[in-house]
């Protein structure tokens, strides 16, 4: 094999290499093809990004929550019921500062990757020591 | 909220719905917020109260309203008192390593096996993750005690959709909705749900309780419930209280495939109650025979939406249920609603006839077989029509369904009223219950098709401007000679569709029409939930009118 159709054979190997982790990390989430990280991974930086919103929806469930604590090292996710194309990041944390707290935040995403923040939904109410919140 | 239900005033509803994880109230384990997990892993049950109000967005839903002030509530003696169920921990539960067995040759010869740890699996009383089954046990008292008078346990269906490229949930897809729906076997899960239901018997029992368990699931969760029961002792059967079963198919083939004598499909058909879908492919299947002579009591729902199960509202979920007067989905019967009757016939029909085209296509419940008999592109392309063919026929029911509901509702709404002015008592409730609702799901219907409408106004509109700006650019290249085509082309470049039509404009006006669209669906919403309050109104009435009465 000639040494131009090598390198040529290596450079399309490349591109081809290229375009299919392109495809596969589906860039729509944030428009960037030069972007090479997860898809989970940047969805989740779009919801760190509107982490205030998060924590305004939390507090708007009860007057009596003051702050809200975001543990984004306990982030789940899971699919829908039979024929449902959404996938669901269920988010958790605690209010007030107090350990003993807990709340769950459901975010729907869409098929086509779109986060439906205005849609959240607080998943089994604010809880203390596992128990309702009043 | 889309595809939720917008009323928890069912608890069957609410607990089939909650076995799955992204739902308001949901009790999968694996999805409990860190502190409840903590509270379940040292054996102690977490409470949920379906009287609560849910946070979707800035909307708040109330809670469920049939537990504590609704007098309807007392028709329903297995329902939870004040709404509130607590999920029972399952101590049993463990994850286990999964083992593979590698042999590798031997340098001086022979072979040696390893059985190395490749992965773990869920497994438990209620959760075989290798099935994919998942069951949560509920009681109406925080302790399983001598004072625990209900008790159920509700069956997850299938997780999502189906996916080639994801065999997370080819367990529930191919492992059992596959067989069942071609073959009408036995399942997997409902092999492991046999045990799981006798053990949660026998804890019952051994708790001195003489509550019965009551069943519930949607979907697959269905035909795992109602081939599970079978299996048990028959005194086990008999502490069974009721089965209550949300959008699945007639499981009766499938009984007898099994096994089951006439009269044990009769038993078990007596304690069971399916609300279906008219419009719903998984509901209607094997469902052919008069409702009369199906497994159970079969109530066809009136929903809210006229859509198919591919679609958003979708008609396999829970978000196009309503919830009656008396806490009970909406119910179509021979004097209201019957189109929707004969829709649900309709689409089982075509159900089985796009099952038998399969089966001759050579299509069966063994799928290895059915995958790779001869022809493989000829028999795909052959498939790929006859789904094109189902799904014009399907979308041609619900329309036809769609079209014969807005006349039954227009010709009936000045008939119930006249009935409402002769009616009195328990049939005035549901006569003026059953007229909000008419008069919502016309409001509905009439504004979907006003917003099909205006979005139809504005595709013509954009196609016209463009079939006019393509006409300007050939007729102005045609007529002029004199200038070179690019100062023709530079005279015209803002003649251009994107220049002329505001992409932003048209994005509002949809998006407005779709508003107003939700905004009359919430708003019919309200006034079918507002019938549950006619009962207690009335009787507030009642009680007011003795008291005057009695003061004289």
């Amino acid at each position: 094999m000639k040494k131009r159709t090598k390198i040529m054979v290596v450079v399309i190997s490349l591109a081809l290499i290229g375009g299919g982790i392109m495809l596969n990390n589906n860039y729509k989430t944030n428009g960037n093809i030069f972007d090479f990280t997860s898809r989970e991974d940047r969805q989740l930086a779009y919801l760190k990004e509107h982490e205030q919103e998060i924590v305004d929806f939390v507090k708007s469930v009860n007057p009596k929550v003051e702050s809200v604590q975001i543990d984004w090292n306990d982030v789940r996710r899971s699919d829908g019921m039979a024929f449902e194309t959404s996938e669901f990041v269920h988010l958790y944390g605690e209010f007030n500062h107090n350990h003993e707290t807990s709340w769950h935040v459901q975010i729907e995403i869409k098929e086509d990757g779109y986060i439906d923040l205005e849609n959240m939904i607080l998943v089994n109410g604010l809880r203390i020591g596992g128990n309702y919140f009043e | 909220m889309s595809n939720n239900l917008s009323t928890f005033d069912n608890p069957y509803a609410t607990m089939a719905q909650g076995a799955y994880p992204r739902s308001p109230i949901q009790f999968p384990l694996d999805y409990l917020d860190p502190k409840q997990q903590q509270v379940i892993n040292n054996n102690i049950s977490v409470p949920f109260d379906f009287s609560q109000s849910v946070k979707v967005g800035k909307k708040t839903y109330p809670g469920g309203r049939y537990y504590s002030a609704n007098p309807s509530a007392t028709d329903h003696p297995d329902w939870p008192k004040n709404g509130i169920v607590y999920l029972q921990p399952d101590p049993t539960l463990k994850t286990v390593p999964i083992r593979t067995s590698i042999t590798t040759p031997n340098p001086n010869g022979g072979y040696t096996t390893t059985n190395p740890i490749t992965s773990t699996t869920q497994k438990g009383l209620l959760t075989d993750e290798p099935s994919g089954f998942n069951a949560y046990f509920l009681t109406d008292t925080p302790t399983l005690n001598k004072k625990t008078q209900q008790t159920y346990l509700t069956i997850r269906g299938s997780d999502g959709s189906f996916k080639l490229t994801n065999t997370s949930n080819w367990d529930d897809w191919l492992g059992n909705n596959y067989i069942f729906a071609m073959g009408a076997r036995h399942v997997p899960q409902a092999k492991v749900a046999t045990p799981a239901i006798s053990a949660v018997l026998s804890k019952i029992r051994s708790s001195g309780s003489s509550a019965p368990l009551n069943l519930t699931g949607h979907s697959l969760g269905t035909f795992v419930t109602v081939q599970g029961v079978p299996g048990l002792k028959n005194d086990e059967i008999d502490q069974i209280g009721k089965l209550v079963l949300f959008n699945g198919p007639d499981p009766t083939a499938s009984l007898k495939k099994m096994g089951l004598s006439d009269a044990k499909i009769a038993k078990l058909s007596s304690k069971t109650t399916y609300y279906i879908n008219p419009f719903d492919m998984v509901s209607n299947l094997n469902r052919t025979k008069p409702i009369d002579q199906q497994f159970g009591k079969i109530k066809v729902i009136v929903p809210l939406h006229y859509t198919t199960s591919f679609e958003n509202p979708n008609a396999h979920m829970f978000g196009v249920y309503q919830i009656g007067a008396n806490g009970d989905p909406l119910i179509a019967s021979a004097n209201f609603h019957p189109e929707l009757l004969t829709a649900s016939q309709k689409l089982a029909n075509l159900n089985q006839k796009a099952i038998a085209k399969l089966r001759a296509l050579g299509v069966s419940d063994d799928l290895i077989a059915s995958f790779f008999q001869g022809d493989i592109i000829n028999r795909g392309t052959t498939g790929y029509v006859i789904w094109q063919e189902y799904i014009t026929e399907y979308q041609d029911i619900i329309a036809e369904t769609r079209a014969a509901s807005i006349k039954w509702n227009m010709e009936n709404i000045p008939k119930h009223v006249a009935r409402i002015s002769a009616a009195s008592g328990v049939e005035k409730i549901r006569l003026r219950s059953e007229l909000i609702n008419m008069a919502a799901q016309l409001a509905v219907l009439e504004v979907e098709d006003q917003v099909t409408q205006v979005n139809k106004l504005v595709t013509d509109a954009k196609e016209e401007l463009g079939t006019m700006v393509r006409n300007v650019y050939s007729q102005v290249c045609s007529i002029v000679h004199y200038l070179p085509r690019w100062e023709v082309e530079g005279l015209l470049a803002d003649f251009q569709v994107n220049t002329l039509w505001d992409e932003g404009i048209e994005a509002t006006t949809r998006q407005n029409a779709q508003k107003f669209s939700n905004n009359v669906t919430e708003l019919s919403s309200g006034l079918i939930q507002a019938t549950s309050q006619l009962e207690a109104v009335d009787q507030e009435g009642a009680k007011l009118f003795e008291s005057i009465v009695g003061g004289f």
